[in-house]
């Protein structure tokens, strides 16, 4: 992607999330590729995979 | 994604009967500065109206008057056609305008091997196919002359254009792929778990919520939308009306004072009036002749009489004096005669009127009192026609000034505001987070609206066992959400700094910034610029929305400089160059000097000189500086 703003903006919104790195890794990279109409629906089935959910997870 | 225009293609329109530029060089790659040159009446305009109709798609709507306008006026071509080739990244789309003289129409056809051949109508490439609309083509495909109206827009493209430019649309998509992705999950769980009629009820229940939610979403838009279309609609009649006022004030100072001179004869009249009826009472002032008749009559009235009853008694006691009023002593002999003669002097009790007749007739005495007086009031006279005249001839003037015109802004101004009041108390009840207030549902309040749809969809997802993919899609959601709401703030912020920091290298002699961008741009304590200032902003903050911006547009623009001092041209011809992967510019010979020639040390720059006369089939185009710079040299008089 271009613009170094928006990626600032995904770098920091994901890292504050309380997921784990891979989550993030992978998160980062799906949105990015979506920005160059490089992803697909498959790619984020497994960004979601990656979410792990516990009882206490906060929303 | 980069867009660039390879080349334009004009077969039959007006002057052009056929004119074809390459804005590629020898070696296939697009020059980053293409200058076309042509004459006043050439088709400058003209190109730019058909890049714009082809590209926003509304040459398909132009009437058949204006599609018939652009027949040549040599010649029986009944067909004109215009084309475009662009490219997207390497996708190459040719886009067509057929024009059909006979019929008055106008179709628009493109040709691309990537949607497997021609097509019947425009086609984009998927991630800015939404983004060729009327307002944004306009962004791109410039209109040096038409920039105030660019910065002055009633809508909110200016966040479009930032939402489509930076690709935060991508997010939208992200969101509504992890809808379906939920929804799938749901579907497949649902069949596995044999749940009942219940599961498509919530369904259909959360379906209606969120439609709710768009529906006040969009409400929401449109509320603020005519909220901003009234404000400067309101500013435009504020305008009119405070110069209204200014003739109205010089108008009406002239009105009063017309009203004073006429009371001030008004009262004088009064007054002279009153003189003349108080005069009236002697008649003798109206005229000499009358005056002598007066006289003559109380002469000729019989001796005077004194009246018998207060009378007699005085020749009595004046018989008993010894010394008569003349002085003479009065002797028996005096005595008797007084009061022998007495009757001879005493008349009846009216005598005393009769005498007081005689004595004013016989003391008239003419003068001129009551002549000056009447001549006084034909000269008021004269001087109140001429006021009611000029107090008749102030009221039309008023009325063409627009006194009445003034009153009728003033109630549209009263209404609007009303307007604007219910509009903002529509959108603060839609936005309302009260939980409390009984008048607020689902149906009417987007708080409302959203807490049900979130309750329906963990009610979905509990009966259909897909809590967890419910978590995780509200997880992605509540993170794009974020993303998106962050980016525009740091866009809008960023966008705003660097065309700050561009105008104060362009604009030296004035402090013109932009304050915000909320739907569209607002300048720092100022209510408007001047023609070259708007252009200066114009392309300033043009230039920094497509710099960084994910998406890369040609730049093409019609009069580029404007009424632009030198001092501006040369910075803007600086700046330019910097800001768009590749700039097209129209220009007049007169739009060389310190603009256009700022480019002829540029690599990657052409310059063409068109020249189409009306009488002549051919159209000649001459390519390379020295052509370019001497025709404007010997024609930059006639523009």
């Amino acid at each position: 992607m271009r613009n170094s703003t928006i990626e600032e903006v995904i770098n920091n919104v994901i890292d504050e999330s309380e997921q784990s790195p891979e989550f993030k890794a992978a998160f980062k990279q799906y949105i990015k590729n979506k920005f160059d109409d490089n992803a697909d629906e498959n790619d984020l089935k497994t960004v979601l995979s990656l979410i792990s959910i516990q009882e206490e997870t906060q929303i | 994604m980069k867009m660039v225009v390879t080349e334009m293609e004009f077969k039959n329109i007006r002057k052009l009967s056929l004119l074809k530029i390459s804005f590629s060089n020898s070696n296939g790659n697009v020059y980053k500065n293409s200058f076309i040159m042509m004459g006043n009446g050439t088709g400058k305009t003209t190109a730019l109206t058909l890049i714009r109709g082809l590209f926003d798609g509304t040459a398909e709507t132009w009437n058949s008057d204006k599609i018939r306008s652009f027949k040549p006026q040599e010649g029986e071509a009944d067909k004109g056609e215009f084309s475009i080739v662009t490219k997207f990244d390497e996708r190459i789309y040719k886009y067509f305008l057929k024009l059909d003289y006979s019929n008055g129409t106008a179709k628009i056809s493109c040709t691309t091997a990537v949607h497997g051949g021609h097509e019947t109508s425009r086609r984009f490439p998927d991630s800015v196919k939404d983004l060729f609309t009327k307002e944004f083509v306009r962004r791109f495909v410039f209109d040096g002359e038409q920039a105030p109206k660019a910065l002055d827009n009633e809508s909110n493209e200016a966040e479009e254009a930032i939402k489509y430019l930076y690709r935060l649309d991508a997010v939208d998509e992200i969101i509504k792929m992890n809808e379906r992705i939920l929804r799938q999950i749901q579907d497949s769980e649902d069949g596995a778990a044999g749940t009942d009629q219940s599961v498509s009820n919530l369904r259909s229940r959360k379906s209606k919520v969120d439609k709710n939610i768009t529906r006040l979403e969009e409400r929401i838009q449109e509320i603020n939308s005519l909220i901003d279309a009234e404000t400067i609609e309101m500013g435009r009649i504020e305008a009119q009306v405070k110069e209204i006022d200014k003739k109205f004030e010089v108008l009406n100072n002239e009105k009063t004072a017309v009203i004073e001179t006429r009371a001030s004869i008004r009262g004088e009249m009064n007054e002279c009036i009153s003189k003349i009826v108080s005069n009236i009472k002697s008649p003798y002032l109206v005229n000499n002749v009358l005056c002598e008749r007066m006289k003559t009559l109380g002469e000729n009235m019989t001796r005077l009489k004194l009246p018998k009853t207060i009378s007699k008694d005085f020749f009595k006691e004046l018989a008993e004096e010894t010394t008569c009023i003349c002085g003479r002593d009065i002797r028996n002999e005096e005595k008797v005669a007084i009061l022998e003669n007495a009757e001879r002097y005493l008349g009846s009790d009216q005598q005393s009127v009769l005498n007081n007749i005689k004595s004013n007739l016989i003391g008239c005495e003419y003068n001129d009192t009551m002549y000056t007086l009447f001549e006084s009031l034909d000269d008021l006279d004269v001087k109140a026609k001429k006021a009611e005249d000029n107090y008749a001839d102030i009221e039309d003037k008023l009325t063409k000034a627009g006194g009445e015109e003034a009153e009728r802004l003033r109630n549209d101004l009263k209404a609007i505001n009303e307007h604007i009041g219910e509009l903002k108390g529509e959108k603060k009840s839609i936005e309302s987070k009260d939980d409390t207030d009984p008048n607020l549902n689902e149906d009417n309040n987007l708080h409302h609206a959203k807490k049900e749809s979130g309750r329906l969809e963990n009610e979905i997802a509990k009966a259909t066992r897909t809590n967890e993919a419910l978590k995780k899609k509200k997880i992605i959601e509540y993170l794009l959400n974020k993303i998106r709401i962050e980016s525009t703030v740091r866009l809008k912020t960023d966008i705003i700094a660097k065309t700050n920091a561009k105008l104060r290298n362009v604009i030296k002699d004035d402090v013109i910034e932009i304050e915000t961008i909320d739907r569209f741009i607002h300048l720092k304590g100022k209510t408007g610029a001047s023609e070259g200032q708007t252009l200066s902003i114009a392309y300033c903050f043009l230039g920094t929305m497509f710099e960084e911006a994910e998406l890369e547009f040609p730049f093409i623009i019609d009069s580029p400089c404007g009424k632009m001092d030198f001092a501006k041209r040369r910075a803007v011809a600086e700046i330019l160059p910097k800001m768009f992967n590749q700039m097209i510019s129209f220009v007049m010979s007169a739009e060389v000097e310190q603009f256009a020639d700022q480019f002829y040390t540029l690599d990657n720059t052409q310059f063409i000189t068109v020249i189409a006369e009306a009488n002549q089939e051919e159209v000649k185009v001459h390519t390379g500086i020295d052509y370019f710079d001497t025709y404007q040299r010997t024609h930059k008089e006639d523009e």
